[in-house]
């Protein structure tokens, strides 16, 4: 009984005086922590290789588990799709056989627009070098938060993705790669705040820059003061620079009630679901990885 | 007796991993696309939901590690700078541990009254964070409708959470 008891207070002493110790390692390895997170934010800033190599690695690896993720989605996704649609159907039929007819007629005056240009090509010995190949990825991932607008999709190195590449999804211009993995690659969506793109207005030929700013509705800027440009101008991207080819949809314009102009991009950033990364072809360099040079 | 030590061993482990898996598949499940226009931009604010309810009941579940982990796990899915979400998770564990004895045996409403002035909080740092590694102070209105959806959508994810507390060793008492 005595041994036990002596043991017991024995133990009680330890504890009694390791517990400060112990305290004070739980405080250190919070404090080891926060150096640590506040020493990442500082070293990611900069745009180390090592955390770039980080952040890529890890979202190849997870993008065929967010695949699989919204396989679920895309089913529940689909099902609401076509609920809505069957309850329309009579009336989106009636629409379509008459935008069909509409079309036609447009088809075959664009035709003839189309070899009278090609006409006009050969007289003025003008010559086309807007050339492109592309790949065609799926999304994966739409990462976007209040603060950043990217997405992934499930394409990388092993399918020719280089950075610097323009993204079009069906409507228009989506975005630019700006992370290249093994299987996947970043997008920086045009409306995200980092977003600088050359453009051009389709009417007035006005030059200026998209700049994304975490809204919808990118801004023009860069603008001349007299600039022409009207509400509801096509805005395609014109090529400067060698980044992007010329001529990719935009969006309309809109002209704010302070006389200020954004663009309303004609994607629907909840329908992204293939996109093509074109392949231009230009020597370029974007940050320090040179795009590819087509032969 | 190797049964039971078996079984101690399974639940050991079984504790130790699922609220941990489960805070891997939400950042997963809010990273991939939802095709409902504009939400993406908001989703609730899972990993602080997350951290807040298990620091209040089981602080043992979501180590300084783990939340540290977690974060640049989000940071890297979501294409920002290392470090970001890992700095606001590992702060706000460390507040909400601090603080953790308010918040247990009181009404619900005091619970999500804290979650608010935690996630507002969380939000605050993210806020900074971004302002100072894009150079510029950003705007709000997107950060505000997420901080609003994550307050709106507590009550569902804290009785979802009850109910996988209550299959852990020790579950449920006074959440």
């Amino acid at each position: 009984m005595i041994h036990s008891a002596r043991k017991q207070t024995k133990s009680n002493v330890i504890f009694h005086f390791s517990r400060p110790v112990r305290v004070l390692m739980r405080r250190s390895s919070l404090a080891a922590i926060v150096i640590l997170a506040v020493v990442t934010v500082f070293v990611s800033k900069v745009d180390s290789p090592f955390t770039r190599s980080v952040r890529v690695a890890i979202a190849d690896t997870m993008s065929p588990v967010m695949r699989v993720l919204s396989v679920p989605v895309e089913v529940v996704a689909g099902w609401h799709a076509d609920m809505s649609e069957y309850f329309f159907v009579h009336d989106k039929n009636k629409a379509l056989t008459q935008e069909n007819v509409r079309l036609a007629q447009q088809l075959i005056s664009l035709s003839q627009v189309a070899v009278e240009n090609e006409r006009l090509k050969d007289l003025l010995g003008f010559v086309d070098d807007v050339n492109y190949s592309y790949v065609s990825a799926r999304v994966v991932g739409d990462v976007s938060g209040p603060f950043i607008r990217s997405i992934l999709i499930n394409a990388g190195q092993s399918g020719h993705v280089r950075k610097g590449q323009a993204v079009v999804g069906e409507n228009g211009l989506v975005g630019r790669i700006i992370e290249v993995g093994e299987q996947s690659s970043r997008i920086l969506l045009i409306t995200d705040i980092n977003s600088r793109i050359p453009v051009i207005t389709s009417i007035s030929r006005e030059r200026s820059i998209l700049a994304g700013n975490n809204t919808g509705n990118p801004d023009l800027i860069y603008l001349h003061e007299d600039n022409q440009v009207k509400e509801g101008e096509v805005v395609v991207t014109s090529g400067d620079g060698g980044l992007f080819p010329p001529d990719l949809l935009v969006g309309k314009v809109r002209v704010a009630s302070d006389g200020s102009f954004s663009v309303q991009p004609f994607m629907q950033w909840h329908r992204l679901e293939h996109l093509s990364v074109l392949n231009y072809g230009t020597s370029v360099a974007v940050g320090n990885v040179p795009l590819v040079v087509t032969p | 007796m190797i049964s039971r030590g078996n079984s101690m061993s399974f639940v050991t482990y079984f504790s130790f991993f699922y609220p941990k898996l489960l805070a891997v598949l939400l950042v997963l499940l809010t990273s991939i696309p939802l095709k409902i226009p504009g939400v993406a931009y908001f989703l609730p604010m899972v990993e602080v939901m997350m951290i807040y309810y298990w620091c209040i009941y089981r602080p043992d579940a979501m180590p300084n590690w783990f939340v540290f982990a977690l974060g640049i796990f989000r940071d890297a899915l979501a294409g920002v700078p290392l470090g970001v979400n890992a700095l606001t998770n590992v702060l706000l564990r460390s507040a909400v541990v601090m603080m953790r004895e308010k918040y247990i045996k009181v009404p619900f409403l005091f619970v999500w009254q804290g979650f608010m002035v935690f996630a507002c909080m969380a939000m605050a740092v993210k806020w900074v964070l971004f302002s100072f590694i894009f150079d510029q102070l950003l705007g709000l209105n997107m950060a505000v409708m997420q901080l609003l959806l994550s307050v709106a959508v507590y009550p569902l994810f804290h009785s979802l959470l009850n109910l996988v507390h209550k299959i852990l060793p020790g579950g449920v008492t006074d959440a």
